[in-house]
């Protein structure tokens, strides 16, 4: 029950997309809205995927998180095949682009390629060996997840011409669910000092 | 009563307002062989011995369902569902500055005052989409003339219409609205620059800049400002939203050319709305190069984007 709801909650993201292309029509420029539905559609899974531990520790003990928080690898893995698609037609807009890898040198481009490439390697190290293999590294390897999201603000902010909006809508809620979680745990330790010095 | 005056390069829109003879021209002149007896596309035949190329318009619901007009969203496909209902104009369109004669001319009274023309010109989004689209309006150099700018105007603002009531877009911090164009004195007279009212032999939908917007067809749409509250001659070149928005991206000049990236996207191919991935070379000046070009004699095209 818990694996379907999650199945549920991340095929919501393509079913919105075939229900659009399907049923609303992807208008004047189809390969380019398929190109920002796809990114969208990563980028909630990414969120849902950062904002899941942190939700998780914040509501103690509820086994229904814990359970889903166990499979952030099926998370992961569905914001790279998300991220693929994205980038696969992007790839195919522009393949007949006489300056098809110069774009590579865009940073509005490479910031969203970099995050592509770190989820990559990240899915292709996913498995029960390589983090076997990979012993305390696989940790320091996975962290690099964070590095996408400062790459993906700049990414958005570039997107919307400056603005920081879009980036905030993404990202936003995760600021939120950070500070909260640091403000609480500031609280406490000073809490707890207090009680000691009595 | 509609006046109608013919440039040799101008195509009567009773040629144009049926799309479908239109788009199927080149079958019927084939068939019957009738190229140079058919009289009905003769001045079409003439556009074309003048720019070089035959422009089929895109499709209406294209024009018209895919919109910049970031005053109601920077979602283009939200354009229309927003403007929905919205009309805007009519209104008295103020022309000031530096002219002998400022005028407030009643937007709905411009075809009647300077005559009515129909063209088709290629429309080049700088975001490297394209589009073929017949606009029906007023050449901009009749308004010019007739505001009689004193020789210290070298430069024409043009400042659009602003009611956040009806433009949930304006909310937006992150623009300096009113949405605010310019273009050179020469540029502003040159006969292909324009003033649409309506396209497709319709009035301008607002999605599309009603009641009046600029057509400027060798420079990317951004130029072509929607729904033109004022027009004002200066001294100096006015600032314009997009450059103090992107001054990286966006240039004053703007003209369409394809050897100069914007630092997104490379400017060297274009995609005509409605195609999925085909795209086409882009031209300088949008194809306009042979009317255009003397006016950017001697400036460096990369450094004056």
């Amino acid at each position: 029950m818990n694996l379907g709801l999650l199945v549920l909650l991340l095929l919501a993201p393509l079913v919105r997309t075939v229900w659009i292309a399907t049923q609303v029509g992807l208008g004047a420029n189809p390969l380019e809205r398929l190109i920002h539905l796809f990114g969208s559609a990563a980028l909630f899974v990414l969120v849902f995927l950062l904002c899941l531990p942190i939700v998780t520790r914040l509501a103690k003990g509820n086994k229904f998180l814990q359970d889903w928080t166990r499979r952030r690898r099926l998370i992961g893995l569905s914001a790279l095949a998300y991220g693929t698609v994205h980038l696969g037609l992007y790839g195919l807009d522009q393949w007949w682009s006489p300056k098809f890898w110069a774009n590579l040198g865009r940073p509005f481009v490479w910031t969203g390629f970099v995050s592509w490439v770190i989820f990559l390697a990240l899915g292709l190290t996913s498995n029960q060996i390589s983090r076997v293999r990979l012993k305390k590294n696989w940790q320091r390897l996975h962290r690099l997840v964070w590095l996408c999201v400062p790459l993906l603000v700049v990414h958005l902010t570039l997107k919307e011409e400056g603005a920081l909006a879009l980036a905030l809508w993404w990202f936003g809620p995760l600021a939120a669910l950070w500070l909260t979680e640091r403000t609480l745990k500031l609280r406490r330790t000073r809490r707890e000092a207090e009680s000691l010095g009595h | 009563m509609k006046l109608l005056s013919k440039p040799s390069w101008q195509l009567p829109e009773s040629a144009v307002t049926e799309e479908q003879v239109f788009v199927s021209r080149r079958a019927l002149v084939k068939g019957l062989g009738l190229a140079l007896a058919w009289p009905g596309l003769s001045p079409m035949q003439a556009w074309a011995a003048k720019f070089g190329s035959e422009l089929t318009p895109s499709k209406e619901e294209l024009v018209t369902s895919y919109n910049n007009f970031y005053e109601f969203s920077t979602d283009k496909g939200e354009v229309r569902p927003l403007a929905q209902g919205v009309q805007l104009g009519p209104w008295e369109l103020e022309i000031g500055g530096l002219v002998e004669k400022p005028l407030r001319l009643d937007t709905q009274k411009l075809a009647q005052l300077f005559g009515e023309e129909e063209r088709i010109y290629r429309f080049r989004c700088v975001e490297a989409w394209a589009a073929v689209v017949p606009w029906r309006g007023v050449g901009l150099k009749k308004l010019v003339e007739m505001a009689r700018p004193l020789s210290g105007a070298k430069y024409v603002r043009f400042v659009a219409h602003m009611d956040p009531k009806v433009m949930p877009g304006l909310a937006s911090g992150h623009f300096p609205w009113p949405y605010s164009e310019g273009l050179r004195i020469d540029e502003a007279t040159h006969e292909l620059a324009f003033l649409a009212t309506g396209i497709y032999g319709k009035p301008l939908p607002t999605q599309n800049g009603a009641p009046v917007r600029l057509v400027v067809p060798w420079k990317y749409g951004f130029k072509s400002i929607k729904s033109i509250r004022s027009i004002e001659f200066t001294a100096t070149q006015p600032r314009t939203l997009w450059n103090d928005v992107g001054p990286a991206e966006y240039g004053f000049y703007a003209n369409v050319n394809p050897e100069v990236d914007h630092p997104r996207w490379s400017q060297a191919t274009e995609k005509l709305l409605g195609s999925w991935v085909q795209r086409q070379p882009t031209r300088l000046f949008n194809g306009y190069g042979e009317q255009v070009a003397s006016l950017y004699q001697g400036l460096d095209l990369k450094r004056n984007y």
